[in-house]
């Protein structure tokens, strides 16, 4: 399995280039992409110069176009990301069925990635993915690893990217949840909320669901690993090396209640994941 | 106006014919939880007990979930006696376009409704067309303008419960899907926080809000019913 860890700036990406990642994912602002600026490299250029990097070390970059645009946009999205491509990124991630379309049209010199929030929870959506040159499907982070075989192990040679435990992501099913937008706050699924006077937690995996769906998609074949973008870079450089050790593991070939014991002690060292996991009353 | 009932299958195996009376069109299972897709037997029940036409209603999908509609569509459509399918998944939209196109009528979910309504237009156009898409399910007063200009197109309102978010953990069993004791049938919870705009209420796999009435547009010509209990558990 290969890690591929999400970048908000060159010096970012030169972190965990150095670290042990295998690619970077990046998006550039004013490129259509799921999250705000603030998780956005500033410009082409500086995406342009994490390429450059990326390459001395004989790695690779993930451009992410994995947010819906106008249609008067395309045309220029498609020029800057052919521009990009052009200058080393490898691959790009789409959520659009119609950019999609359209850059296999262009016949874009990359990769063509299907993003996590397309939903892709079977195998028969490959069928429509395939006549347009998908080369990998990042998999929706509420898709489970026993459903998703049939995906991993597709005919189309397809490759599949799932999340490292999808803590840092949102509760609900992205992005069916609008939540958000209709309170105008930020994760409303993590809000102290309450049901008859009693704190009310919209329900996710616990620990060892998490640390068990790591084991299962390692061990069925899914071949990278997904590592997402934080807010706070020192959050993400903690679980970067907590991913790294339970990759070693796997390798090693440890048994799952290993797996499980031994990665819950790796899971509360990282300070993120003690404050939002150990203290809570959980599902 | 058509007059739809919507019922997941628990919710049928509850209702008798009288339940139905009034109603013209049964839409049966459930668009957010697979664990709610009914079995041949609830559609062959329909088939005694209700002398409208059932739609069969379908969430996101895994592969399993996937097989188990195609043995409904196998099962329960014809050339001549056509299903109505409610699609929310890209995969089974695709399956009925390569192998169904002439046993279904397709209708695009509330979940797919949010994918289309942010494709570009002319895309749009030519995706609903190749997959033989006739209506859309909505619930949100704000979107009906937004379908008004894909020609022949109509639409369906969901009424009291609109949907705002879905979550595929069983907020009642605390499991991923699996086997499934029905906990959420009949029940519903109310969630407050004082930055929310109103009440949360949390239905099946989905966290909505209630509405009230039916937004006056041309294109919606069918009114789809959800019977939400009368009261909220904690």
């Amino acid at each position: 399995m290969r890690i591929v860890a999400g970048a908000k700036t060159y010096e970012e990406a030169d972190w965990l280039l150095a670290a042990g990642a295998d690619e970077v994912y990046c998006a550039v602002a004013t490129l259509p992409n799921h999250y705000d600026e603030r998780t956005c490299l500033k410009t082409d250029e500086e995406f342009v110069r994490v390429t450059r990097l990326a390459r001395r070390r004989g790695k690779r970059v993930q451009l992410l176009l994995n947010e819906s645009c106008f249609e008067a946009d395309q045309p220029e999205v498609v020029r800057r990301t052919k521009a990009l491509v052009k200058a080393g990124c490898h691959g790009v991630v789409v959520k659009e069925l119609s950019l999609l379309q359209l850059l296999h049209k262009e016949r874009l010199r990359a990769d063509l990635i299907v993003s996590s929030v397309s939903l892709t929870f079977n195998s028969r959506a490959l069928d429509y993915y395939r006549p347009l040159g998908v080369k990998r499907v990042i998999l929706p982070y509420q898709a489970l690893p026993h459903e998703a075989a049939r995906i991993i192990k597709n005919p189309y040679g397809m490759e599949t990217e799932v999340f490292f435990h999808a803590d840092f992501c949102c509760v609900n099913v992205d992005p069916v949840c609008r939540l958000d937008g209709w309170a105008k706050s930020y994760q409303v699924c993590r809000m102290g909320l309450k049901s008859g006077g009693r704190p009310f937690h919209m329900p996710e995996s616990n620990v060892p669901q998490k640390l068990g769906a790591v084991y299962d998609f390692y061990h069925a074949g899914a071949q990278h690993l997904k590592l997402v973008r934080m807010r706070n870079f020192a959050d993400e450089m903690e679980v970067f090396k907590e991913a790294r050790l339970m990759l070693a593991l796997l390798k090693k070939g440890v048994s799952r209640p290993d797996f499980l014991r031994l990665g819950e002690k790796i899971f509360f060292s990282v300070s993120r994941h003690d404050k939002e996991n150990g203290k809570s009353p959980g599902p | 106006m058509e007059k739809a009932l919507a019922l997941n299958p628990p919710e049928w195996r509850r209702t008798g014919a009288a339940g139905l009376k009034g109603f013209g069109l049964l839409y049966l299972g459930d668009e957010f939880c697979e664990q709610l897709l009914p079995a041949a037997d609830d559609l062959k029940r329909a088939e005694r007990l209700f002398s409208g036409r059932t739609v069969l209603v379908t969430p996101l999908l895994s592969d399993d979930a996937i097989d188990r509609t195609e043995r409904l569509l196998r099962a329960f459509s014809s050339a001549k006696k056509r299903l109505e399918v409610v699609v929310n998944d890209l995969g089974l939209l695709h399956l009925l376009r390569a192998r169904y196109a002439a046993r279904v009528s397709v209708t695009l979910g509330r979940v797919f409704a949010h994918r289309l309504k942010v494709m570009p237009p002319s895309f749009a156009a030519g995706f609903l067309k190749d997959h033989g898409v006739a209506r859309v399910e909505l619930d949100d007063p704000a979107l009906p303008e937004r379908f008004a200009r894909f020609e022949g197109l109509k639409l369906s309102f969901h009424s009291p419960f609109r949907y705002l978010s879905a979550t595929r953990f069983c907020p009642w069993e605390r499991h991923w899907p699996g086997p499934c004791a029905a906990s959420c049938l009949g029940k519903m919870t109310r969630i407050t926080h004082p930055r929310l705009p109103k009440p949360l209420l949390l239905r099946g796999a989905a966290y909505g809000i209630r509405t009230r009435g039916i937004p006056a547009h041309p294109l919606i010509d069918r009114v789809v019913v959800e019977r939400l209990p009368a009261r909220c558990g904690k």
